[in-house]
């Protein structure tokens, strides 16, 4: 876990598009909310082969996500609830129930649907924030880091160096 | 700035390609290896399977030369099916459901020799359970043999002889205190003093004078008081043998009844009554008929589950760790598994059987339809037409139901044993037979009737019908039967039923067997007063002898008595 911070934050300071850690991010926030073999899985595996993503990004923050998810299933499962119970979309939930392969994503799942509706909702927002926030990061809180006297010391200290060597090679 | 990964993607569509071609490639192989693993395991012993192949599009999977090994003999297989053809539906497998939507089973054969043992996983209790129901169940049949006398006399515990011996004993008795009686009446020294004394009294007075006189008063006075009391004993010694004379008479009594009390006893023992005799049909096909019933609760035990369970089957909203299922309307409700249609094709030793199985499944309410299976032979070896059908309806969770039907028309029955065992070896030689069978399981309780009618029938029976005993009679007297009807009704428990089994065989052989049993009957009870007399006549007639002296000392005591008492008494004046 460590090392994957180190990494990530190795990452923010890389010459890796933002937009590349911004998908890994918000792909990982997709597959970790997601509790089942779900067609937003399917389509994060996709788009994670397809795509230009950073899988350490990725890895990071789906990581991150399921656990929060955990605690945060009786939320999920609330969401899908009324989701899978809205009147208007009955018809259309209908018509997916009896199709096998929306039967096979486990789309009347109520923690699966709960998941897909957090996901699409927030997955373009969190996108562009994170792309700012990235951008923001090497701008401002980089440049304002490596001239601080505690990053010099510490870049510059060999217990640190070794630690996280150490880590990357555990890992 | 490149978005899309070309490499990657191709990467991927190649690697999904290559694993799909090995998939499809070694499916056959793989699903070979996961179908004779789960169904060895299912049956116990080992499970071969020759070939399978998958086709994808439709869903399509074919099974050749499966074998599988009965646990109970392995160098026999159990069921060895040619080859079967499954289609499923993709939609429905989607759903996590298994919809058969056509199935072929082709040449089914029972019980085929193996080229090699087949392996045993697991030993069943199956045999020893159906061992104690063949112990415990079988119909009881009447013995229909004729006992040896002999034995019957050491067996059934006679009276005669304990009685013979106790009237001996009171002979012996009753002749020792009559003896004590006898020496006391021939004490003639006691009795000619007694006349001695009344002549001398009687001189005396005469001739003497007073004082002489009233002296012989005196004596005559001591005389007569000695008189009376000899009288006295006289009265109590008739008296004790009265007494003993009436017991003796009554351990005669008991003595020349006991003979007759025996030969009732030995009569009714054996029941030469002709009781066992009433239902004939019972003891030509009881036999028979609990073989059929213990095959019957041998298959019901394996649906016994099924039919009997009262838990439900099937919840209609499953709860998972994660979530919770909602389900919509089902346009298609489907059950979990199910078989649409099946055809499938058997060669039983009476020849090929044709079937077709439809709407197989556990879960029959989703569709509102019972299972059928219906069998129909074709080409058969000694039958016109076999149809055979099975309904199994567990829409009703609390009233599942089972129909059991079996119809033969025309079959030709060739040298069928009726009667087996040592009770009456009887065959039926030639015979046509038409069967109609309804056996119904509701409500945990069987209902089944069976109607048999035999036609043109000549029995045939391995004993000596010449010979007297109840077996050869009716040996004979069934033999003259052409035609009957045989009713077989079980009710009740399924594994207990009762059976009643009816048939005009009884009337049409109970006439003459009556008849002929009679006569028998009259030479049996003859034969056995016979045999009774050689064993104990003499006895019998001994203590005829001995009481009829008994009788005469009796008579001999008595008179010699009252000649003494009236002797007695005539001293007194």
């Amino acid at each position: 876990m460590i090392a994957n911070f180190a990494r990530a934050f190795r990452l923010l300071s890389s010459d890796v598009e933002p937009y590349q850690l911004s998908l890994g991010i918000c792909l990982g926030i997709v597959a970790g909310l997601s509790p089942l073999l779900t067609v937003q899985t399917l389509a994060v595996i996709l788009l994670i082969i397809v795509l230009r993503v950073n899988f350490s990004m990725f890895m990071l923050s789906f990581g991150l996500v399921s656990v929060i998810a955990y605690l945060a299933d009786p939320l999920i499962v609330l969401v899908g609830q009324q989701v899978l119970a809205i009147e208007s979309l009955k018809d259309l939930f209908t018509q997916m129930y009896n199709s096998g392969l929306w039967r096979f994503l486990n789309f009347n799942n109520t923690a699966a649907m709960g998941s897909l509706v957090i996901s699409l909702i927030s997955i373009l927002p969190l996108f562009f924030i994170f792309l700012v926030l990235i951008k923001k990061y090497r701008h401002v809180i980089e440049r304002y880091l490596k001239n601080s006297r505690m990053f010099r010391w510490a870049s510059q200290s060999k217990i640190l160096t070794k630690a996280a060597s150490m880590t990357d090679k555990v890992s | 700035m490149k978005v899309i990964r070309v490499k990657a993607l191709l990467g991927f569509v190649i690697s999904v390609s290559v694993i799909t071609v090995i998939l499809y490639l070694f499916s056959g192989t793989v699903l070979k290896w996961i179908l004779q693993s789960q169904l060895t395991a299912a049956n116990g012993a080992e499970v071969n399977i020759t070939g399978v192949e998958l086709s994808v599009t439709p869903l399509q999977l074919s099974i050749t030369a499966i074998a599988v090994t009965d646990k109970e003999n392995p160098t026999e297989n159990l069921v060895e099916i040619d080859s079967a053809h499954v289609e499923l539906s993709t939609e429905s497998l989607l759903k996590s459901k298994i919809i058969i939507s056509n199935m072929s089973v082709n040449n089914i054969r029972f019980s085929t020799q193996r080229a090699s043992a087949g392996k045993i996983i697991t030993e069943t209790a199956e045999k020893a359970d159906e061992k104690s129901i063949e112990n415990n169940e079988r119909l009881e049949t009447t013995s229909l043999d004729l006992p040896d006398i002999d034995t019957l006399m050491d067996k059934v515990g006679m009276q005669t002889p304990a009685a013979i011996d106790s009237l001996d004993k009171s002979t012996d008795e009753v002749r020792k205190s009559w003896g004590e009686m006898e020496a006391y009446l021939d004490d003639t020294k006691k009795w000619d003093a007694f006349q001695d004394r009344y002549k001398k009294i009687k001189t005396d007075y005469k001739k003497g004078n007073t004082k002489t006189k009233l002296k012989a008063l005196k004596a005559l006075k001591d005389l007569n008081k000695e008189i009376k009391k000899e009288l006295n004993t006289f009265s109590v010694q008739r008296k004790k043998l009265k007494t003993e004379y009436a017991e003796l008479k009554s351990a005669y009594e008991k003595a020349s009844q006991a003979p007759d009390n025996d030969i009732n006893k030995i009569k009714s023992s054996y029941q030469l009554d002709g009781g066992g005799m009433e239902n004939i049909s019972r003891i030509l096909f009881g036999e028979n008929i609990s073989g059929y019933l213990m095959t019957a609760k041998k298959y019901y035990k394996k649906v016994q589950p099924y039919l009997e369970s009262d838990d439900d089957a099937v919840t209609t909203q499953e709860e998972r760790q994660q979530g919770r299922y909602v389900h919509f309307k089902d346009f298609n409700p489907e059950p979990d598994f199910l078989i649409e249609k099946a055809g499938f094709s058997t060669l039983l030793p009476s020849g090929e059987f044709i079937g077709t199985a439809t709407d197989i499944t556990a879960d029959q309410y989703v569709q509102n339809k019972p299972s059928v299976v219906a069998l129909s032979g074709k080409h058969l070896k000694h039958s016109k037409a076999e149809d055979i059908k099975l309904t199994v309806d567990l829409r009703n969770k609390k009233e599942r139901n089972l129909i059991f039907t079996y119809d033969i028309s025309a079959r030709q029955v060739k040298d069928y044993k009726v009667a087996g065992g040592d009770t009456l070896p009887l065959q039926m030689k030639t015979a046509r037979l038409d069967l109609k069978s309804n056996i119904k399981f509701q409500n945990k309780k069987i209902n089944g009737l069976a109607e048999c009618k035999f036609t043109k029938v000549k029995f045939s029976s391995q004993r000596d019908t010449s010979k007297r005993s109840m077996a050869s009679m009716i040996a004979s007297s069934i033999e003259k039967v052409t035609d009957f009807n045989v009713d077989v009704r079980a009710t009740g428990k399924p594994l207990k039923p009762k059976l009643r089994i009816k048939s005009d065989i009884d009337n049409k052989v109970n006439k003459q067997l009556k008849r002929r049993f009679n006569q028998i009957k009259v030479d049996y009870e003859k034969e056995v007063k016979a045999k009774f007399q050689q064993r104990y006549g003499d006895k019998i007639k001994a203590i005829e002898e001995r009481m009829a002296s008994i009788d005469e000392y009796k008579s001999s005591l008595e008179s010699r008595q009252d000649g003494l008492k009236n002797k007695l008494n005539s001293y007194k004046k």
